[in-house]
């Protein structure tokens, strides 16, 4: 089944085009990994996917449905299906909202008709923070947390919405190596233990777990490369993409990548 | 005797249920980090004030009409997609709103105190039905808050988390405002249209500094409101002060006295 389809797709600011000809469906079960260097414009992919922004221009379409056409309530009722953790998330430092609050912001948007009963809601509001290791948590505020702890939180709430679709964008960005290798693992984790469809955004290849059955190279808001880890995780596409001479080397599954600096003059 | 307690009764009955809801809906507005909305809209019921006079309309239809109008404009700009942030269409209709006040108060030919105590405001032109409008607006404010309350609180928050887990953030940004409106309109009488501002975000600002988690904030901020509308009150009465100035003072001062306390004894 079908998840997610993008026929011609474009995304424009002004003049300044962000995405551009983007094809491309995501199946469901689908291990997805968006990887590319800094304002490739894998943020705006993510935006179109996650229902923040709209195409300016093709088609898209979500669940089988055409994007555009969405109200606003089908908006809200679709965003509720996909669970994205974003890059950084704003908060407002004075809303003194503590760890369990925020996992349970993914359960207010339902409509009423839709919501679990209380203590189905406490259920899986503590599941999520449990399948995160974070439960000593739930009473800290989150602004007294650290950047992994506050990624671990966002992740369970993404997980509290019982989503279709988990939409990450570079989760470990700001995170030290060994918050990033956590999150890699509770991703990897997450995507064997349930039947869902993982989207990560990331520029580093080393955290792209062995279990992604699929990558796209993104570079200047265009799809450079759509294929198996084995197909696009080498030296020809990732030096075009990254713009620099680089090697290669796999470990544990994972493909590492370094910059070499051997430019040409 | 009795004629004394019923007028008291009265403002110290406004200044409860005034400072209250408006030290409550305060903790939402500076929460929502957009203080000078309140402004604008208080403005915008001075307007609706300025031009019933001039039209010969009752007063406070006008006034709720305008600032309702001006709140739901406002709303439409809580959009991530808008280029200007939310301030400075505020800002630009603050401006306006000032602008048609002062203009219209140039047509006035006739007495124009009855407005000037809009714009100063003093409790003691607060009469009984003004007190049954801010109880019954104050009472629907409570019940909004409780039916939205988590909603609310995830907007406080962080506007996108909540717009990314399904929340209709525009609608019921639009619905606060709307009563943040009626309710502002209906306390004009209080502090005034230019001193309310303070009555908004002083309290709020305060419960801030010392509360513990937002149901606290919303409790100390409604407990500051009523502290600052009515100890305002009683020390303008005792010293023959100007009402809406002592208020505003009181409040700061209670703010100041939070934020001390905040920098004297720092916690998460």
């Amino acid at each position: 089944m079908t998840l997610l389809e993008f026929h011609d797709v474009g995304l424009n600011i002004g003049e300044r085009a962000l995405l551009e000809n983007i094809n491309l469906s995501i199946r469901q079960g689908e291990f997805l990994s968006i990887l590319g260097p800094n304002g490739a414009g894998k943020s705006s992919l993510m935006s179109l996917m996650s229902l923040t922004w709209k195409p300016t221009k093709g088609l898209l379409k979500i669940f089988g449905e055409d994007a555009q056409k969405f109200s606003v309530k089908q908006i809200n009722q679709r965003r509720r299906r996909i669970g994205l953790v974003p890059q950084q998330v704003h908060f407002n430092w004075a809303v003194p909202l503590t760890v369990y609050e925020v996992v349970e912001m993914a359960q207010i948007g339902m409509d009423k008709a839709e919501r679990f009963p209380k203590s189905e809601e406490k259920r899986l509001i503590e599941s999520s923070l449990e399948q995160m290791g974070i439960q000593s948590l739930s009473r800290r505020p989150y602004r007294s947390l650290s950047g992994g702890e506050r990624q671990k939180v966002q992740l369970a709430r993404a997980l509290a919405q019982q989503p279709e679709i988990l939409i990450l964008d570079e989760p470990t960005a700001g995170l030290d190596m060994d918050w990033q290798e956590r999150l890699v693992q509770l991703i990897t984790n997450l995507y064997r233990r349930y039947s869902l469809t993982v989207i990560l955004a990331t520029h580093i290849t080393g955290h792209i777990p062995p279990c992604c059955s699929r990558i796209i190279l993104l570079g200047s808001g265009r799809i450079i490369a759509d294929g198996k880890p084995s197909e696009v995780l080498n030296v020809k596409y990732l030096s075009k993409l990254y713009n620099c001479p680089l090697e290669i080397y796999e470990r544990n599954g994972r493909t590492h990548c370094i910059a070499t600096g051997d430019f040409d003059e | 005797m009795s004629e004394w307690f019923g007028i008291f009764g009265i403002i110290i009955a406004a200044a409860v249920v005034g400072g209250g809801s408006i030290g409550c809906l305060g903790a939402y507005i500076v929460g929502m980090r957009i203080p000078f909305i309140g402004i604008a809209i208080s403005h915008a019921a001075m307007l609706g004030s300025v031009a019933g006079y001039l039209l010969h309309l009752p007063i406070f239809p006008c006034a709720l009409g305008v600032s309702l109008l001006s709140a739901w404009i406002l709303g439409g700009f809580f959009s991530p997609a808008m280029k200007v942030h939310s301030d400075t269409h505020t800002s630009i209709l603050f401006s306006v709103m000032m602008g048609l006040v002062f203009l219209g108060m140039g047509l006035m030919k006739n007495d124009v105190s009855p407005l000037l105590g809009m714009m100063w405001g003093n409790l003691l032109f607060v009469n009984i039905k003004n007190l049954f409008i801010m109880i019954l607006l104050a009472v629907i404010f409570a019940i909004v808050c409780l039916i939205f309350h988590k909603e609310l609180k995830s907007i406080l928050f962080s506007p996108d988390l909540a717009r990314a887990s399904g929340i209709n953030v525009g609608r019921i940004i639009k619905l606060f405002l709307v009563i943040a409106a009626a309710i502002i309109a209906a306390n004009l009488n209080i502090v005034g249209g230019l001193l309310l501002y303070s009555l908004l975000t002083c309290p709020a600002a305060a419960a801030y500094e010392i509360g513990g988690n937002l149901r606290s904030v919303i409790i100390l901020s409604a407990i500051f409101g009523v502290a600052s509308a009515a100890g305002g009150f009683a020390i303008s009465y005792q010293f023959n002060l100007p009402t809406g100035s002592c208020i505003a003072l009181l409040s700061a001062f209670i703010y100041a006295a939070a934020h001390l306390n905040a920098r004297t004894h720092p916690g998460v």
